[in-house]
């Protein structure tokens, strides 16, 4: 009935601690019946891609092939059955001894025939409820057929799961007198990046009681994706450390906050993946937490300021075929590279602008992946591009857009038009080949959590349409008037990409939210 | 097949949303109950932004509705936009874990 947020800070997560030696962990695990071999603790898709497994799930409607995409857990594409429980996140989920994985929505027996009917069926929007409504039995054997056909798993119960439909249940469930409250503090943090970890700690020497709290296991955000970056790493680390010695910061990873309740509520729950023990790359030496259990139980905890510090979402353009495997973000290709060590692809091309195009490059690069062109739909690319040594002799087209990928089950090819290369022909539409495509594009701030807390978003004009994003109209919110109680946006959530400001602007809003409103 | 698909949860091509607009469904909630954006496993999180910023670029009467909440809202600022309602839980989560809560089961 209690609790179990511990009032010391930090008590269940240990810091210090190297990421365990991936050396000699080999497991064996199942895929679809197939025994496999991978390492314990790296994410079930890394297992899977390098056992040849790219197809991770099928769509609804179409089963066009959807592999890994976002790497963070987020966009549901490697959603697969595990161990019989159905919609596991496998970019983020650590691979076990003896694990059972499925792909859910394919029937191994009908599916080749279902998938070739469901791609060439014109199926309008709405049409699962509004084909075939009359007569009554009709209806009844379309549902039950689409919701075969979709097939979006099954609910693996495994004897844990109890439903009570008794009355004395239900009540028990609508507790009398409002939610019971679990945590008290000054300032609740939410996100354990770069921003989060500095608003945090400058809200703690400050006095104020503080909780942070972190999806995953280790703190960092997207910053794990920077492990060549050497002064951002040990900008984090000296972050990591003082969250770990101030005493009045509470910090708790492998916990995701689920919704907020104005004025003064917050939901938290378990984080995305289960007990993960992160593989980094060689190039990974900074100290870490690793290894903390999971948060099974739902919490609700109170709060006189609420900092959302949730950081960024990859926004892909939408072309033809931009659901094919293959595609990925900037954010998403650094954690699968940097963070996981998984290699994609071995001929790129990036689509992006600004200087976040040319970093995509030169890690690529460093990855040991070709690049085969970079494409920038602005007129004139990045004098971080232009003057790039690393990125010499790579073809550039600019004033291009990419309108099409190719490719049956991961991509093989990206259509280009209007491109102009530079000093050759000038072509209206170029096909690239290639095995890996990313964008480098603005990222979508997480805006769930400052839009129940009642910001206002505004999709501001930019210069190009690929870097258009909605942007909160303040950073500072009273939740109900006259309650005193506010919240903040902060980071990359509020539109804020470069590390350095990211971290100042994390100190200042530390600082704002743990004064009291009056003073 | 080729396709241009908006929504990847939903299988939701780009097309049904401007046959969505063209029928009259301007607003953000009626286009997500009529054509199903957004309404998929990720909540919106893969595909709300691309849809905002077709229906800015259509500068139709149904967009301005979008686009502000009413007319009236849009003379104020024209950059304001109204998103969906969003509701928690932001991520998907476990039914088992949705029935304890503190450590106890419900």
């Amino acid at each position: 009935m209690v609790l179990t947020l511990p009032e010391t800070g930090c008590s269940d997560v240990s810091f210090g601690l190297s990421y365990k030696s991936m050396i000699s962990r080999n497991v064996t695990f199942f895929f679809e019946g197939h025994q496999l071999n991978g390492v314990r603790g790296e994410p079930i898709a890394k297992a899977l891609f390098d056992a040849g497994i790219k197809t991770l799930s099928y769509s609804v409607k179409y089963k066009r092939p959807r592999g890994l995409h976002c790497a963070r857990g987020r966009c549901v594409m490697c959603h697969m059955s595990v161990n019989g429980t159905p919609g596991v996140p496998t970019c983020i989920t650590p691979l076990e001894e003896g694990m059972r994985i499925e792909r859910e929505n394919y029937q191994p027996v009908f599916g080749p025939f279902l998938t070739a009917v469901a791609r060439l069926l014109p199926l309008p929007a709405g049409f699962y409820y509004r084909s075939f409504t009359k007569p009554s039995f009709l209806r009844e054997f379309f549902v039950r057929t689409v919701r075969k056909m979709a097939g979006v798993g099954r609910l693996g119960t495994g004897g844990k799961l109890r439903v009570d439909g008794d009355a004395a249940a239900e009540e028990d469930r609508t507790p009398q007198g409002g939610p019971r409250i679990d945590g008290l503090y000054d300032v609740a943090v939410v996100g354990g990046g770069i921003t989060g970890m500095a608003v945090a700690v400058s809200s703690a020497e400050t006095g104020a009681k503080v909780l942070l709290v972190d999806e995953y296991p280790v703190p960092g955000g997207h910053s794990i994706g920077y492990q060549s970056n050497a002064s951002l790493a040990a900008s984090r680390d000296r972050l990591i450390e003082s969250v770990a010695q101030h005493p009045s910061v509470h910090y708790h990873p492998n916990t995701t906050a689920l919704g907020f309740y104005p004025p003064d509520t917050l939901l938290l729950g378990p984080g995305g993946s289960t007990g993960f023990e992160p593989c980094l790359g060689p190039t990974h030496t900074s100290s870490v937490t690793a290894g903390a259990a999971r948060r099974r139980a739902m919490t609700r905890i109170r709060a006189r300021s609420f900092v959302f510090a949730t950081g960024a979402y990859d926004v892909v353009p939408v072309f033809e075929n931009n659901d094919m495997p293959g595609i990925f973000g900037s954010r998403a290709i650094r954690l699968l590279l940097e963070r996981d060590g998984l290699r994609p692809g071995k001929r790129a091309v990036v689509y992006g602008t600004g200087p976040a195009l040319g970093q995509t490059a030169e890690l690529l690069l460093h990855h040991e992946i070709s690049v085969a062109a970079l494409i920038d739909p602005s007129d004139r690319f990045h004098e971080a591009v232009t003057s790039s040594k690393k990125l010499g002799d790579i073809s550039r087209i600019s004033g291009a857009r990419v309108i099409g990928t190719k490719g049956k089950d991961w991509i093989s090819a990206v259509t280009v038009a209007n491109g102009i290369f530079r000093g050759g022909d000038r072509p209206a539409e170029t096909v690239l080949p290639c095995d890996l495509f990313c964008t480098a594009f603005a990222g979508q701030g997480a805006y769930e959590l400052p839009h129940q807390a009642g910001f206002e978003f505004s999709l501001p004009e930019a210069s190009l349409d690929e870097n258009r994003v909605l942007i909160p109209d303040r950073t500072r919110v009273e939740t109900e008037p006259g309650s005193g109680i506010t919240c903040y946006v902060v980071g990359e959530a509020a539109g804020e990409t470069l590390w350095n400001r990211k971290i100042d602007s994390g100190k200042e809003t530390g600082k704002h939210a743990a004064r009291p409103l009056d003073s | 097949m080729t396709k241009t698909v908006l929504c990847h949860c939903e299988d939701v091509e780009i097309d049904e949303l401007y046959s969505a607009v063209k029928q009259g469904y301007g607003d953000i909630e009626t286009l997500k109950r009529y054509t199903g954006i957004g309404t998929g496993k990720c909540q919106g999180k893969c595909c709300l932004v691309q849809t905002l910023r077709i229906l800015a670029s259509l500068d139709t009467p149904a967009e301005r509705k979008t686009a502000g909440g009413d007319a009236s809202e849009l003379m104020g600022d024209p950059r304001k936009i109204r998103l969906p309602t969003i509701r928690p839980p932001l991520l998907p989560m476990r039914i088992d874990d949705i029935l304890e809560e503190n450590g106890e089961r419900r």
